[in-house]
């Protein structure tokens, strides 16, 4: 016999020794293991059913919880220098003077309801934040609620526990296409922050917005090969054999809904095999003009950018195709000796927070927002309000919360968890004060009151937090 | 009697191997540039996934392997390029529960990398040395192409893939997307050979897409 036939007649597998492959789809056929075609049909339902663009009768799910975005300032940001922290009684530190903001008569502008801002000296804005978010949120401002949480982190670290993806996906905020959506690699949270307490399963790393649309097409060695329609026939072979494959798996015992959840995967399958427009590209929504002058795009702006790249992910989050996104700005080491640099970057972040409000208010969907950084930043001692910064210091940290609710701003019970210590740092001595990790949990704990599901808290952080520590964070 | 707790050595067994949809492959270590697919709880906790269910999806590290050992393809830099734009859009614990549509897209994108590089490897070697596609004429425009060629392509793929030959209705199902493949061809490029290999490019990455073979 030639070798040729020889290969003809074994596999691979016997060609290199090994034994004849045996599935666990084998042990269930031969009956060593059981096999219940009703067991399995609400698993078969989910693959069948992948959710997009579902057939008439075909279900169509969105996890219904509030969309979550989070945004890190990477580096330390000042962000309690833009927001200013009160001490335990409400009122104004006596001094800021290490804080950039001078002493303690800090001259504030209300914003979200009565949240303190640093304002303005000879109208000009201190807080670039807030003059960024104003610029660029002129709708969504009077909708959106806002706590400050008064919280010590790690300088310059990607160490800090502030991620809240992990929880939040535990809760079930899931997307309908994509997973979670990141812009750092290698990273779980997708940007520069740990997990806290559960975490997540790797994001989509958006480094451009084809990255986003390319994860909902044939590429590969399919992409430049096979046309389109070649791979529309790809992705019925594909389909239907794997329809076969089930129907033979449930051959004895094929149920009403397993019968209507594979007439629904032929409407799928169409939606594989025309994946030209997938309903993810802000641009061309019908709302697109809109959401593109928010973020100042257009057909032509480059795939890289970060605009485009930011809309793409707040846009796919808010519509739920996408789970939790998380996005990350560098630049916020700036203690470089002037305040400029800073001053720039604060304005960066608050035209990027006003612009994921706007949307949110464009889309007319809630957003929960959460800002963090890592570590902060100290001036040089002075009453000036534009001092400059010249070092780092976590323990004047800050993170922020932003809710925007389409029916109105919801109220809060306090604009600030935690507080400020007369030595211009977050307490110690609250339950935030001092660890990351606890902040990322309260603030999980005023989405999941957002979301009327406090009921699963313990359950998925733990008992970590008792009913008192709930008492001192929740504001919603 | 067979039980399911007597299935469960085995069953770690293969977890520990870094389990794929077949037995076959070799209890190795970690290949560079793709993670363990162990969660942070271990393999316990996988183990007690699988068990728990009747049936699970392979994990993206899983799959991966899994492509690798039935192709016998090297990880070339577009297979790990194409795994590393992925990953995240596979899952990794093995629950049908997270299966998505853009996961089998991607599942797909992967396994197209595969069959390209096997493609590629056939190719250059004589018809009587090939594995897989000693069938097939490279040099020759798809109409060429035999429905018994093309048949015993199928089988040879089906053995290596699934672990048996296909059946009749696998079989019609893969010349119907034969069919419809060459109906899409553009007019002027029915003659190319090209079209030959994107054909065997599209049926091996679909097999290796199906139910059978991403499902443990």
């Amino acid at each position: 016999m030639s070798r040729s036939s020889d290969k003809k007649a074994k596999p691979l597998w016997a060609e290199i020794g090994h034994s004849r492959p045996v599935t666990r789809r084998d042990l269930l056929a031969t009956g060593v293991l059981s096999f219940s075609a009703s067991l399995i049909a609400p698993m078969w339902l989910k693959f069948l059913l992948p959710q997009a663009h579902a057939a008439e009768g075909c279900v169509t799910t969105t996890s219904g919880m509030i969309p979550v975005v989070s945004l890190n300032l990477a580096g330390g940001s000042a962000m309690a220098a833009n927001f200013v922290p009160m001490d335990q009684g409400g009122q104004p530190l006596p001094s800021y003077d290490v804080m950039g903001l001078g002493d303690g008569n800090v001259p504030l502008e209300y914003e979200f309801g009565s949240v303190p801002f640093a304002g303005r000296v000879n109208d000009v804005y201190i807080s670039k934040f807030l003059q960024g978010v104003r610029e660029t949120a002129p709708t969504a401002l009077a909708k959106t609620s806002f706590v400050g949480v008064c919280v010590r982190s790690r300088d310059d670290s990607g160490e800090n526990r502030f991620s809240i993806n992990g929880l939040v996906n535990a809760a079930g905020l899931s997307g309908s296409l994509l997973p979670n959506l990141g812009t750092r690699s290698n990273s779980m949270t997708g940007i520069n922050q740990l997990a806290s307490v559960l975490t997540p399963a790797a994001p989509l790393l958006v480094g451009g917005f084809s990255s986003i649309q390319g994860a909902l097409g044939y590429a590969g060695a399919l992409g430049a090969t096979l046309n389109q329609n070649q791979k529309v026939a790809l992705a019925k072979s594909i389909q239907k054999l794997s329809e076969s494959q089930l129907r033979k798996l449930a051959s004895n015992n094929i149920s009403g809904n397993v019968k209507k959840l594979v007439d629904c995967s032929n409407q799928k399958n169409l939606d594989l095999s025309a994946l030209q427009n997938t309903g993810v590209d802000p641009r061309t929504d019908a709302m697109g003009a809109s959401l593109s002058s928010v973020w100042g795009i257009n057909a032509g702006t480059a795939n890289t950018n970060r605009d485009l790249v930011f809309s793409a992910m707040t846009y796919n989050t808010l519509k739920g195709n996408a789970g939790a996104s998380a996005f990350e700005i560098g630049g916020y080491d700036y203690h470089n000796g002037t305040r400029t640099t800073g001053d720039a970057a604060d304005l960066t972040a608050g035209r990027t927070v006003g612009r994921i409000l706007e949307t949110a208010a464009i889309m007319n969907r809630p957003l929960f927002l959460y800002v963090t950084s890592d570590g902060a930043v100290s001036s040089i001692k002075s009453n000036d309000r534009n001092a400059v910064w010249n070092s780092d210091r976590g323990i004047a940290g800050a993170a922020y919360v932003l809710y925007f609710d389409p029916a109105g701003r919801r109220a809060t019970s306090n604009n600030q968890i935690g507080h400020f210590t007369a030595g211009q740092a977050a307490a110690e001595t609250t339950v935030v004060g001092n660890n990351p990790e606890a902040a990322a949990i309260s603030v999980f704990a005023n989405y999941l009151k957002l979301n009327n599901k406090m009921s699963v808290f313990e359950s998925i952080v733990g008992r970590s937090f008792n009913s008192t520590k709930l008492d001192e964070v929740l504001r919603f | 009697m067979i039980t399911i707790k007597k299935l469960k050595k085995p069953m770690f067994v293969i977890i520990v191997c870094s389990a794929t949809m077949t037995l076959f492959m070799n209890c190795q270590g970690s290949i560079d540039g793709f993670s363990s697919g162990s969660d942070s709880n271990g393999l316990t906790t996988i183990q007690s996934k699988i068990e728990n269910q009747n049936y699970t999806i392979q994990s993206s590290d899983q799959l991966v392997r899994s492509m690798a050992s039935v192709t016998g393809v090297d990880y070339a830099s577009t297979i790990i390029n194409e795994y590393n734009a992925r990953k995240a859009l596979m899952t990794n614990d093995y629950s049908l529960e997270s299966v998505t549509a853009p996961m089998l897209v991607s599942i797909a994108n992967l396994g197209s990398q595969f069959c390209n590089e096997l493609i590629r490897k056939e190719v250059a070697l004589t018809t009587a040395n090939r594995i897989f596609f000693n069938q097939i004429d490279f040099t020759k425009a798809v109409s060429t192409v035999t429905d018994a060629q093309f048949n015993q392509t199928l089988d040879i793929l089906g053995q290596n893939f699934w672990g048996r030959n296909l059946t009749a209705e696998e079989k019609s199902i893969l010349n119907q997307g034969k069919l419809e493949f060459i109906n899409a061809i553009p007019t002027g490029s029915s003659t190319s050979a090209a079209q030959t290999q994107y054909l065997i490019l599209s049926t091996c990455t679909g097999m290796l897409a199906a139910l059978e073979f991403i499902t443990l």
